[in-house]
């Protein structure tokens, strides 16, 4: 990037208190985009950019000390595909699209339908009838311009699975099908990608994060060509408070895993019984 | 014998009184558990059952004095 840019950036930089009441240069969304706009250079590429130069986007501002200027580069230079955008999609969507991951792959076929309004965050009255994934990517868009996002409004299935899903560097299973869920599994196995799947049903919910390699849905479902369509979700649906909270959990192993901090849900599954308030995390060796 | 159990989500309606040292025969399988439990028969073949800290899949599985048994059912909602 020419070092004139550089310069168009540090002008622009002003001081402000970060979390830790240090004092650091920051940049505002306006002002990048105006740099934008001016020299022909996606956004995304400036915050990077800032970001490099010691000069974080304002807009990230409330996730540093926890995450560095350097992690926040590596969550914009990184790319998420989440699949099924309903109850958990929609919500890991909305956490990934605040963290800052730079690119994100949506899929979903269907539309909005009333019965979604109790727990799928980004479906309103205003949307019924509306593809979610044209919905999500306007909300990603709302939320942060300068992001990239790749929508398919498509079924996935093994024969287009590895094209929809390519470049991803994880997969995220928020899917309400548990044949598609193997299918996703297979894809992410091949295309040596670390996978995080949930589910949700009423008060209750387990979430895995499954590297190549490791036990896989098979543990949960039985054997795949045995496996039911659906679960007891079809018999108790789900409140949103359980759909919010698994998939803001997702979000997480998602941001740890691109990131490479902190220690994913691996080799076991998080079970959550919110009646309960019981959550555990269960090894799948003795 | 006594095994304790702890069951999670809509399977707590079937944990016992006693689920921290609950009675089974000497010898009973997991199976037999799950009987004695009056878990339905159409729920359990989506039983995720743990033992002592891991996955177990075959019901048939005898259980020991003091094993630690955990069960839920897979559930698929996304």
């Amino acid at each position: 990037m020419p070092p004139d840019l550089d310069e168009k950036i540090r002008r622009l930089a002003r001081v402000t208190v970060c979390p830790d009441a240090t004092r650091c240069p920051v940049v505002s969304i306006n002002d990048l985009g105006r740099i934008a706009a001016e020299v022909g250079t996606p956004g995304k590429d400036l915050a990077v950019r800032a970001l490099h130069l010691g000069i974080v986007p304002e807009r990230y501002i409330r996730n540093m000390n926890t995450l560095s200027p350097a992690d926040q580069v590596r969550l914009l230079t990184s790319h998420a595909a989440v699949i099924g955008l309903g109850g958990l999609g929609g919500t890991v969507t909305e956490v990934l699209a605040r963290a800052g991951v730079g690119t994100l792959t949506l899929i979903d076929h269907d539309s909005f339908e009333e019965h979604n309004l109790n727990r799928q965050i980004v479906s309103s009255e205003a949307n019924l009838g509306e593809s979610k994934v044209d919905v999500a990517m306007r909300r990603v868009h709302e939320i942060d311009h300068f992001l990239d996002v790749h929508a398919y409004g498509e079924y996935l299935t093994a024969d287009n699975a590895h094209v929809l899903v390519q470049g991803a560097d994880v997969i995220v299973d928020c899917l309400d099908s548990i044949p598609t869920r193997f299918v996703l599994q297979r894809i992410a196995e091949k295309a040596d990608r670390p996978f995080v799947s949930a589910a949700v049903a009423g008060m209750s919910a387990h979430v895995m994060t499954i590297f190549p390699g490791d036990p896989g849905l098979e543990v949960l479902y039985g054997d795949p060509l045995d496996a039911p369509e659906k679960g007891i979700e079809t018999m108790i649906g789900t409140m949103p408070q359980t759909a919010i909270m698994t998939a803001a959990i997702e979000g997480s192993e998602v941001i740890k895993i691109l990131l490479n901090k902190g220690k994913p849900l691996r080799g076991g599954v998080l079970m959550i019984d919110l009646q309960e308030n019981s959550f555990e995390l269960m090894r799948f060796g003795r | 014998m006594h095994v304790s159990v702890k069951l999670y989500s809509i399977l707590v309606k079937y944990m016992p009184d006693n689920a921290a040292s609950y009675p089974i025969p000497e010898g009973a399988s997991l199976s037999h558990l799950i009987r004695a439990l009056d878990i339905p028969e159409k729920i359990h073949k989506g039983l995720v059952v743990f033992v002592n800290g891991g996955i177990v899949k075959d019901l048939n599985t005898k259980l020991a004095e003091r094993d630690e048994v955990k069960m839920f059912i897979a559930i698929g909602g996304g």
